[in-house]
């Protein structure tokens, strides 16, 4: 039973492993399903047009003032939302005082249409402030002909106008001051000042009754001046008639004014004004609207606010100046007093100089500057108390703490150990294995290695002597004559990698002989014109590079990108006789695939249209060629390392006489070479072979072998070389002493509290510091008067010391206080939500049109173009079932870029598809145009596929238009003009 | 030992289901009881009737509440290629009204059944001009899925001689089919040899959603050593939804894809016919049986193929052991399925086993052993070997 169990459970599991699972097709033959069609629809021009639909007239991200087409002219309009910006937090803080507020404009790109045709660059955008204007407006100053206001009071930027009559009285604008708003250009952004239009004065307040010292003490007021003309006629004695009418200036007005202030358009009461931009040029202006959202390029704009708030502030004061230090123990004392410097309240002891130095710094004392004697600390005096010195401050700030006193410590303490030798290398007579002062060189220590001629190759003057100027010098590093290196100029035998000419090569890639000028070797063919070619074409070695052997490749000689008369035939992109080609007719079909032979199809006739290779009249693509090599290297003309070369350096000239491009980086040849005795190595001349002493090349220096580099301490009589005895550590026992890494620091001390009223204090001893061998402490300190002190420092040690630093630092006062704080604030939007309302104004009911076309597309007045196919609208009713094959369907326009009215400011644009719905125009999709082509594929399979799909309706057609509203924003005004002779086309590949 | 080789031997051999069903809704189910399987896919006897599950005019003869699966594993292989697939086919409930007088039951198996994955074989062209290129291309298809049957069942017993079934059906369910359009460029080296490069792919799925009421009526006449039975099923209008997903992968279904298109479709009744004759025989019982389909007729087909005709002729012979504790069946069946442009003929061989040692469980083997030729643009050749396995557990709830 058992068996029987372990039987059927070995047979499933056979049977489950049996098969293997696999999901691959099964391939049959042709079932005659989805098969594939193509359709092609040409434009209806009859039933194509174009359509003016406006676009809403806050929905561009651009804005423009200046110059337009027909002769007129399109400004910029802003106005603010007071409900949004009263949601704004300054709206609802009582403790500001508005300073200024400037409306900031981003200018993006300026235009000229008066510019010359040929120049299509755009004009400097370094202009001055003045090249726009602006102006603070009511509706009644935006009017027609007719003096009718021409835009609403509550006007929307989704709202769409008609402007076809634009009469603004800017004769009236600019003679009125209180409608001129001063601008400025900053940095390419323009800010116009809304101050005096924006920010209004808090009248009700306590300060107008108040003097003026009575006002300068109380914080929200403040005493206002107004300066201006205080008598218009003057009288001046003996004044010319003309002249007595200079005006007389002074104070006009004086009052304490009430700080607090606000901005207008945080009152939900506030009256709606506009802000009209106007260009001063023939140059249109491209600023970025508040629609844009701000990128690394652009800025949409904002109101740049600057205000004082009145708030609680933090603020510090030191109560002391650092005066003077008075050494006593000490000699010399460095000291840093200036507040605003990083290190102050510094002070540096030592005794540097014999004589008493008080020196005040602006930075740390940088010890290694210095030569040090004479230890501050000297092994006599160890373990005793010294008073090191004194320490006048100056008080400042007394008030503040005149009532308690202050709290001192020494801080940041580091000293330097004084030692004979810190670094132990000195050499003595019981330790000898010290190498600083041991009168001999040490490897490691530093030496001037530069033989016995005592200069460096650099200055050596080939002549056994040395040069102070190196330029003078004979070394010549840049030589190219003599340098053992192939330099571009040089002559060299295009031999190739085995530096063979072919008739030597062995035909196992080596050559017959060793010395191509003395070879008695047999030819293995003939080269009469002496190129290192075989004239029959022979290459033994195979190493002859040829891209090309039947010399048929094309070459546009005269670069004109176009085949001329002469020129090879390969690849020359156009099928020439002789040329072999695909006979399968127009259909590019095989009667052996298709069961049919088509038009052309097997007439042994090359019929245009047909597949062609275009390898020249041999048939052979080069790569098929004999003797066809692009790897060989003989004949490449490149020289390849190995290849034989005169070295004459780049003027090709041996016995030109002249040093001046000889190589030579060892004029007075002492340079360590480690040729041996003979001095003569294996690549020099007259070399024979290795010296017998075994001194060639053994790697170390030998009798006769130059001096310089050698890594030894070379001498002859009185001559030797320069080297410094400091040690291996190359030290001066003096440097050694004042390394920052000897630095040892010593704890803080113990906070001592001086008591400014009872001038007195509590003795601090060096508690903190036990265990440090030096301390250091604040052993007095006495006011000097009220004003000043003295604090006397001590200090003791346990060893020798060569100097210290320290810091002394006490209690800073700090307070808060209610006072005004300066700040800037920049504000595009408030909530995520744009309060700047702003549009373009132009005449937009006329339209650029085109010379000869009736379909053109341009974004600002609303034009696009109605695409209407033959056929297409049945096709789609009737087809509901079948599948679009996306790549291959598509829709070709062409353009008219020749037409006069043809415009566009970029290179690239954006083309949006879209339906039409009655009224209703959609976007179905975009389609980005690169480098102004002139003609288009756009993929519209997908869009077919749509509309099979009942997805969207065809009806009459779909729409094309420009879409400037994307990153980087384009052009408003581009007018793209389709080319109705050759007509747009829809191709359709889809399975039925 | 010597067995467990045989049947290696025939798993490497044989190997099928369905493969082919590309007509239709798919393949019709005729049958999903292994029991019934293993007598040549029978409709109306079964070899281990021990609970009385397996026909709808007799299974009231049981007192005992009755619960059954079953799943079958069937292995392929096509042009060498080996094909699994594994899947629970059938789920009944039955349940007495009157003590061994009516019974009442529920039911779920599938109706079509299609999965399938094809890729033709050789290129199709379309022509190039001035223009435009000439293109080559090959269609994949796959198919999965189907409208599944969820039944109410009645028998009765009209007298000791003659009995009825009534079955109520619900269609429901969803066929899936994935398409795949491989295009290519034609290209020539300079011997002519043509060259195809992959251009694009275009992908759709579509997805068929069934739902429709069906009746089948089923009668019985015995006597102690003869069963005559009779059946006859016929559908309404079975409705079809077509949603048609644009550039949408198996997978991309997943993400929730709305549809791009909806089309519905309505299909006629396909017509089924059934009679059997059973004959006791000293040791066993003896059967055969016919079975005639008739097809729907619709606006939608698989790759545009019409619902197969189909005729069946099987035979088998099934006898009791050791009390009933073991029942062996064997068939033989004959299946022609044709219409205009497709005949398929497949031939098989079936052995069943029940073991009913257990008090209150039947558990029934079947092993299926059979070719398929089928004839449309090709003749394939399909063998397959399927097993199939039953469970059915019961209880006496009712006194």
């Amino acid at each position: 039973m058992f068996n029987m169990k372990n039987n059927i459970l070995f047979l499933f599991i056979l049977f489950l492993i049996s098969c293997d699972f696999n999901d691959t097709p099964v391939s049959v033959d042709d079932i005659n399903q989805d098969e594939l069609n193509y359709k092609e629809f040409s434009l209806n021009l009859e039933l194509s047009d174009t359509i003016q639909k406006l676009p809403s007239i806050g929905e561009s991200l651009l804005m423009y003032s200046g110059p337009i087409y027909n002769e007129t002219d399109i400004y910029s309009i802003f106005s603010f939302d007071n409900e949004i910006f009263s949601n704004y937090d300054l709206c609802i803080d009582d403790t500001i005082s508005y300073n200024s507020l400037y409306l900031v404009l981003d200018l993006v790109n300026e235009y000229s249409l008066n510019q010359n045709e040929n120049d299509s660059q755009p004009p400097n955008n370094d202009i001055d402030a003045t090249s726009i204007s602006a102006y603070w407006v009511d509706y009644s100053d935006i009017v027609n002909s007719d003096g009718e206001n021409l835009i609403d009071q509550d006007w929307l930027e989704s709202d769409t106008y008609l402007f076809n009559d634009i009469n603004i009285n800017f004769n009236e604008l600019n003679a009125d001051n209180s409608k001129q708003l001063f601008v400025e250009n900053i940095l390419g952004k323009y800010y116009i000042d809304l101050t005096d239009n924006l920010i209004s004065i808090n009248q009700n307040n306590d300060c107008g009754s108040l003097g003026v010292d009575e006002c300068n003490n109380t914080d929200m007021c403040y005493w206002k001046e107004e300066w201006g003309i205080v008598n218009e006629g003057a009288s001046y004695p003996d004044c010319l008639p003309d002249d007595c009418f200079y005006p007389e200036y002074g104070t006009t007005n004086a009052e304490c004014s009430y700080l607090i202030n606000s901005i207008d358009i945080c009152n939900t009461d506030y009256v709606d004004k506009l802000l009209l931009i106007s260009s001063n040029s023939e140059i249109t202006h491209e600023f970025v609207s508040s629609d844009y959202t701000s990128d690394y390029s652009n800025t949409e704009p904002y109101l740049n606010i600057l205000y004082d708030d009145f708030e609680e502030l933090t603020k510090k004061s030191n109560k002391f100046i650092l005066n003077t230090t008075i050494p006593d123990y000490a000699t010399t004392n460095y000291y840093i007093s200036d507040t605003l410097l990083n290190n102050y309240n510094y002070i540096f002891i030592s005794n540097l100089f014999n004589q008493q130095t008080i020196e005040e710094l602006d930075d740390s004392l940088i010890w290694s500057d210095y030569i040090f004697d004479t230890p501050l600390i000297n092994s006599n005096s160890l373990n005793v108390e010294h008073h090191l010195l004194d320490i006048d401050i100056d008080l400042i700030n007394i008030d503040n703490y005149s009532s308690s006193g202050i709290s001192f410590w020494l801080d940041n303490i580091k000293y330097l150990k004084y030692s004979d030798d810190p670094n132990n290398d000195n050499w003595n007579p019981e330790d000898s294995t010290g190498t600083e002062g041991n009168n001999i060189w040490d490897v490691g220590e530093y030496i001037e290695d530069y033989g016995l001629d005592l200069c460096s190759s650099y200055f050596e003057d080939g002549l056994g002597g040395c040069v102070t100027d190196s330029t003078m010098s004979a070394y010549n590093i840049d030589g190219t004559e003599g340098n053992n290196i192939w330099d571009n100029g040089e002559k060299y035998s295009d031999y190739g990698l085995d530096a063979c000419p072919d008739i030597y090569e062995d035909s196992i890639g080596g050559c017959l002989c060793s010395l191509l000028e003395d070879c008695s070797q047999e030819t293995v063919c003939e080269d009469e014109n002496l190129d290192g070619l075989c004239d029959n074409g022979l290459d033994p070695n195979l190493d002859n590079y040829n891209s090309d052997p039947s010399e048929d490749d094309w070459f546009d000689t005269n670069n004109n990108q176009e085949w001329d008369e002469g020129e090879g035939l390969e690849g020359n992109n156009q099928r020439d006789e002789g040329e072999p080609f695909s006979d399968v007719g127009l259909d590019g079909l095989l009667e052996s695939l298709v069961g049919y032979s088509d038009e052309g199809e097997n007439d042994n006739i090359y019929n245009f249209g047909e597949p062609y290779f275009d390898t020249g009249p041999d048939s052979l693509f080069s790569v098929n060629e004999i003797n066809y090599n692009i790897i060989g290297k003989q004949n490449d003309k490149l020289y390849q390392f190995g290849e034989p070369f005169d070295d004459c350096g780049i003027d090709s000239e041996c016995n030109d006489s002249d040093l001046s491009d000889d190589y030579n980086i060892d004029p007075n040849n002492d340079t360590w070479n480690d040729c041996g005795s003979d001095t003569l190595c294996p690549n020099n001349n007259g070399y024979i072979e290795p010296d017998e002493d075994g001194s060639e090349l053994n790697g170390l220096w030998d009798e006769n072998e130059g001096t310089e580099l050698n890594g030894l301490h070379d001498s002859n009589n009185n001559v030797e070389e320069y080297f410094e005895d400091y040690g291996l550590d190359n030290i001066q026992n003096n440097n050694e002493l004042v390394l920052d890494n000897q630095k040892i620091e010593v704890s803080m001390t113990d906070t001592i509290f001086f008591d400014y009223l009872n001038n007195t204090y509590n003795p601090i001893d060096f508690s903190n510091q036990e265990s440090d061998s030096l301390k250091v402490w604040i052993s007095s300190i006495e006011k000097n008067s009220d004003s000043s002190m003295k604090i006397s420092v001590s200090s003791l040690s346990e060893q020798q010391i060569l100097g210290l630093e320290f810091k002394i630092k006490h209690d800073v006062y700090t307070t808060q206080i209610m006072d005004w704080n300066g700040k800037e604030r920049n504000v595009a939007k408030v909530d995520f939500d744009s309060y700047i309302k702003d549009f373009s104004i132009f005449n937009n009911s006329s339209s650029i049109l085109p010379d000869s076309s009736n379909l053109f597309m341009n974004y600002a007045y609303g034009i696009s173009t109605l695409l209407n196919f033959d056929g297409l609208g049945y096709f789609i009713e009737n087809n509901r079932d079948i599948v679009i094959n996306e790549n291959n369907s598509k829709l070709k326009l062409f353009f008219k870029k020749n037409d006069p009215n043809f415009m566009l400011e970029s290179n690239n644009y954006m083309i949006d598809v879209n339906k039409i719905d009655g009224t209703e125009i959609s976007t179905l999709f975009s389609y980005f145009v690169q480098n102004n082509p002139d003609s288009l594929v756009i993929p519209i399979g997908n869009l077919i596929q749509e509309y099979i799909d009942n997805e969207h309706n065809y009806g009459d057609g779909f729409l094309i238009s420009l879409n400037p509203n994307q990153y980087p924003a384009i052009y408003n005004f581009n007018n793209i003009i389709l080319d109705t002779t050759k007509s747009p086309i829809i191709e359709i590949y889809y399975f039925k | 030992m010597r067995n467990i080789l045989l049947i290696i031997f025939f798993s490497f051999s044989f190997c099928s289901q369905y493969y082919f069903s590309l007509y239709g809704a798919g393949e019709k189910i005729i049958t999903s009881n292994p029991s019934n399987i293993s007598l040549g896919w029978s409709n109306l006897f079964s070899s281990n009737n021990y609970l009385q599950s397996a026909s709808l005019s007799n299974f009231y003869r049981s007192d005992l509440v009755r619960l059954s699966v079953s799943s079958d594993f069937n292995f392929s292989s096509i042009n060498n290629i080996n094909y699994y697939n594994q899947k629970m086919n059938y789920f009944s409930f039955l349940m007495p009204l009157n003590n061994k007088k009516q019974g009442i039951g529920l039911s779920l198996s599938p109706y079509y059944r299609i999965n399938s994955n094809i890729i033709e074989s050789n290129y199709s062209y379309i022509p190039g001009d001035i223009n435009n290129d000439p293109l080559a291309y090959k269609t994949e298809y796959s198919f999965s899925g189907g409208p599944s049957i969820a039944s109410i069942l009645l028998s009765s017993k009209i007298n000791s001689k003659l009995s009825f079934g009534l079955k109520f059906d619900y269609i429901f369910g969803s066929l899936y089919s994935y398409v795949k359009h491989n295009i290519y460029n034609v290209n020539y080296d300079i011997d002519e040899e043509v060259l195809y490069t992959l251009n694009s792919v275009d992908q759709y799925t579509s997805i068929k959603n069934y739902s429709g009421y069906g009746l089948k009526l089923e009668s019985s006449y015995n006597n102690l050593k003869n069963k005559l039975v009779t059946s006859f099923s016929i559908l309404n209008q079975t409705k079809i939804i077509d949603y048609f997903y644009d550039d949408i992968a198996p997978g991309g279904l997943e993400l929730g894809f709305n549809y791009n298109a909806r089309n519905d479709y309505k299909i006629s009744s396909p017509i089924e016919f059934n009679i059997g004759y059973s004959r006791l025989l000293k040791r066993g019982s003896f059967i055969i049986e016919y079975y005639l389909y008739h097809p729907f007729e619709s606006d939608v087909y698989i790759l545009d193929n019409r619902d197969l005709n189909k005729n069946k002729f099987n035979f088998g012979y099934h006898q009791k052991f050791l009390n009933n504790k073991f029942t062996l069946g064997a068939g033989f069946y004959m299946i022609n399925s044709y219409n205009d442009s497709i005949e398929s003929n497949k031939q098989g061989f079936t052995i069943g086993l029940g073991l009913n040692t257990l008090k209150y469980i039947t558990a029934d083997f079947c092993l299926e052993l059979g070719k398929n030729k089928i004839e449309f643009s090709e003749v394939l050749n399909e063998n397959y070997i399927n097993l199939y396995i039953g469970l059915s557990a019961s209880d006496i709830w009712f006194k």
